[in-house]
């Protein structure tokens, strides 16, 4: 009665999952009104125009998911992906002196540049986690002073999509040939943001529109010279990968000249959740909505900064609750999601006064995943032999940690 | 039969252009012939030579738009290929670094229809093997350079690029007799594999009127490798299933959109106050193309009743290509034919001869390529002071054009029963572009 996917489909990126960079993570992703380098490319680009030195970055990731499905561990892939970033204040003279920085942001999985995973509609599996991180992305951002307190910033999310045919057929011998053509084209989100920065309290927003990585495939066959039984032109089509419209607003107070504490709430729009798979013939019944709602996240953050030395030092710490849009899977769809608790802490240590001007970041961000479990309604099934499980609980933990090493120019 | 030759030409759409590896980056590197790998003075040097990037000592932002037009025939009639085009950006920032220049640059080349585009087809079919699908991709890098002296330079980098490797899994009813009545249920694990290839090289100031450079660029291969398996039943709805837990399972490798990996050498000489004479000349080694045609597993199938119709002869194994390495000598000059205060004006030509490196197609293959001259020439104009205030710094704007000769072929089979029969080949390729360069 009970069938289990030990993977998931894949959905949202590696950004949306545990933040960009070397400093956000540390702190459960906050950093969207304090943030003047490569990481506003994700988190708010209007921090690009306070970037005073050029500078280069890049870093390394790992991730460990331990998701539990009915009990039994997933083979959920790890996360292990390289940051490359860097920051240009662009030298215009005139009325644009000083006024303009550019930024740029990749997140390269190490083995796999983007990947589609669905089990069979219906299959349960971790809707939301499982694949997050195996998706390449690719941020450019513009950032435009606007006064001493004011900033605005605009960018671009790209993702890639795989779309093609392939037409299996028959060469007069009767062997199998193929004609196949793959096209991966971009799908690309802009992002806009607004920064305000008075003495101690800073003020951001962003608003990210959804970006995805869909796939759709045209299958055709003509075997009516080999094969006596014909198949129906069959579409494999879906959604890969996935961020909702996301409308983000932080403020950071420096509430000591040493201590900065930041708090964020984003607003997500999981509303518009795609279907992982769509129906690959026209003669399946219509797999029904996903039922996902939207989402409000909580972050906070405070962060400490001392020098020792030439050195400036510091110590963060980070919390969010990332509420899961995920209702109670009762019905045929079994897109299984948990409510999540993040913790973060790093450290970061630069030497900007040194020969070589470097910044070295670290963290660890930890995700607990809180026990949820859900038991089909037999109600909502025709046909009792279909009902995929009667209950399937959901619970474990993500631990993640990542360097970044920049450089000044 | 010729005639059959060219109508399955024309339905391939094949035929276009890589601006990069085959017409240049960049408008002043195509309407020099492409022999940069010494000469190029800005962020073109991303694909040309990254050691160049840390000769550079200001911000550079270049933005243009190249196309290549072809003109491909078989037996004197046009095949109808698609065109290339796409546009071209790329920056370099410099720096320092412990008292060294240090660079950091990236560069893309985007195609207006796809990053990547991957087409294989049967293995008779005729095709222009280097045509087909190699412009239609991304050319995507990022570098770093540094100077190791005030005359010696060293850059690299690394570009990616995605392979495609997976499995499809049908579930369900296949409607019999009416397929429309199909009832399947989709799973999907497919994956676009990583592939990262190396770019790397050094320039040397060897002497007030002579530079020298050389870089390698790393080859790869593409691959589609993917499985489809359809499991369940057969008939109608609602009726007793005609074959019960049938199955077939089918398995394509094919190997597309390649790569050579490729060494340059070359030289930039001021031959004069005015003009530049560079050369370069380039080692592809194409002899690691393996036949990109479709290769099917013979299919793993139980069909119950239907087993006994299903005759289906074994997959003969794909025929090498044998391709074979090649030289490609290319030429270029610049000329500075106007500097005044304000401008400066600049003509360029250039020269590639770039030898096939297929064979004669004699046997069942037919990937079809001509040897290729190609003659190009172009103009530059600079704005030493740039836009006024905003951007001080010289703004150029630059015009490319050339046109490709394919030196015509004969493919003589040496079977009296080929299926395609002899065929000659010919074509040429119009190209032109054009790039904006920003100095901040």
């Amino acid at each position: 009665m009970m069938s289990i996917a030990l993977a998931g489909p894949a959905h949202a990126s590696t950004m949306d999952l545990f933040g960009f960079g070397g400093r956000s993570p540390a702190l459960a992703g906050t950093g969207l009104a304090t943030t003047s380098d490569y990481e506003a490319t994700w988190l708010d680009p209007a921090g690009l125009a306070l970037a005073r030195v050029k500078s280069a970055t890049v870093g390394f990731l790992y991730g460990k998911f331990d998701l539990i499905l009915a009990g039994q561990k997933t083979d959920t892939s790890p996360a292990r992906g390289s940051v490359i970033g860097g920051v240009v204040p662009m030298p215009l003279g005139g009325s644009l002196r000083d006024r303009v920085g550019l930024g740029f942001g990749f997140y390269v999985p190490l083995d796999t540049l983007n990947k589609a995973k669905a089990p069979y509609p219906g299959d349960p599996s971790f809707a939301l986690l499982a694949n997050r991180s195996q998706v390449i992305a690719i941020n450019i951002g513009v950032g435009y002073r606007v006064n001493d307190r004011w900033a605005v910033g605009a960018g671009v999310i790209a993702l890639a999509a795989l779309k093609g045919t392939i037409l299996v057929q028959t060469d007069p011998s009767g062997r199998f040939t193929t004609f196949s053509e793959e096209k991966l084209v971009t799908q690309v989100a802009p992002v806009f943001g607004v920064q305000r920065r008075d003495e101690r309290l800073s003020l951001g927003a962003t608003l990210r529109f959804p970006s995805r990585s869909d796939y759709d495939i045209q299958v055709t066959t003509d075997l009516g010279n080999v094969v006596p039984i014909a198949l129906p032109p069959i579409r494999i089509a879906g959604n890969a990968q996935y961020d909702p419209l996301t409308l983000a607003a932080e403020a950071g107070w420096q509430w000591q000249p040493d201590i900065l504490i930041s708090g964020q709430l984003a607003y997500q729009r999981w509303s518009a959740f795609p279907l992982p798979t769509e129906n690959p013939v026209t003669g399946t019944p219509p797999q029904g909505p996903t039922g996902f709602h939207d989402i409000v996240v909580p972050r906070v953050s405070i962060e400490h900064t001392r020098t020792a030395g030439d050195a400036t030092l510091s110590f963060r710490l980070g919390y969010a609750f990332l509420w899961s849009p995920a209702p109670e899977q009762t019905g045929r769809q079994s897109l299984l999601d948990n409510n999540r608790q993040l913790g973060s802490i790093g450290v970061g240590a630069a030497w900007p006064r040194a020969k070589v001007p470097l910044h070295v970041d670290a963290w660890v961000q930890g995700q607990y995943l809180m026990f949820r479990a859900n038991r089909k309604d037999p109600g909502l099934f025709d046909d009792p032999m279909t009902i995929p499980f009667d209950e399937a609980s959901t619970r474990g933990h993500i631990v993640i940690a990542g360097v970044t090493i920049g450089v000044d120019l | 039969m010729k005639r059959a030759v060219i109508i399955l030409i024309a339905l391939a759409h094949q035929a276009h252009a890589n601006p990069a590896d085959m017409f240049g980056f960049g408008a002043r590197g195509a309407a020099m012939g492409g022999a940069q790998v010494a000469a190029a003075n800005d962020g073109t040097a991303n694909y040309y030579n990254p050691a160049i990037l840390a000769r550079l000592d200001t911000i550079r932002i270049e933005a243009g738009y190249q196309i290549a037009s072809p003109a491909l025939k078989v037996d004197d009639l046009d095949n109808a290929v698609d065109s290339s085009r796409g546009s071209v950006i790329d920056i370099a920032v410099p720096g320092q670094l412990a008292g060294t220049r240090f660079t950091i640059g990236a560069m893309i080349f985007l195609p207006d229809e796809a990053l990547t585009r991957l087409r294989n087809e049967s293995a008779q079919k005729p095709r222009w093997a280097l045509y087909d699908n190699l412009p239609q991709r991304l050319v995507f890098g990022a570098n770093a350079a540094l100077a190791i002296t005030d005359d010696l330079m060293i850059g690299g980098g690394i570009s990616y690029m995605a392979a495609t490797k997976g499995v499809v899994n049908l579930r369900g009813l296949v409607g019999f007799p009416r397929p429309e009545l199909s009832n399947l249920d989709l799973a999907i694990d497919v994956d676009l594999d990583t592939i990262q290839y190396p770019v790397a090289g050094v320039w040397y100031h060897a002497a007030d009127w002579l530079d020298l450079g050389a870089s390698y660029r790393g080859g790869f291969y593409l691959t589609i490798d993917l499985a489809f398996n359809l499991k369940g039943d057969v008939g109608s709805p609602g009726q007793p299933p005609a074959v019960s837990n049938g199955h077939v399972d089918l398995h394509t490798v094919s190997q597309d959109l390649f790569q050579p990996a490729q060494w340059i050498v070359g030289f930039d000489a001021r031959v004069s106050s005015r003009a530049h004479l560079a050369m370069d000349l380039g080692y592809h080694r194409w002899s690691t193309f393996q036949n990109p045609s479709a290769h099917i597993d013979p299919p793993d199938l139980d069909l119950g009743q239907f087993n006994q119709f299903i005759n289906i002869p074994p997959f003969p194994p794909l025929p090498d290509p044998h391709f074979h390495d090649i030289l490609v000598p290319r030429a270029g000059f610049e000329w500075l034919a106007q500097d005044d205060d304000a401008h400066r004006w600049f003509a360029r030509a250039g020269a590639i001869y770039e030898p096939t490196p297929a064979p004669e197609q004699t046997g069942e293959s037919n990937f079809i390529d001509n040897s290729k001259i190609t003659l190009t020439a172009g103009a530059g104009y600079e704005l030493k002071h740039g836009l006024g205030e905003i951007i001080p710094r010289p703004v150029s704007f630059d015009l490319s054009l050339g046109i490709t000769e394919l030196v015509p072929r004969e493919h003589r089979k040496v079977s009296p029963v080929d299926a395609v029969g002899d065929y000659r080949s010919s074509g040429h390729v119009l190209e032109a572009g054009i790039l904006s360069r920003w100095q901040f």
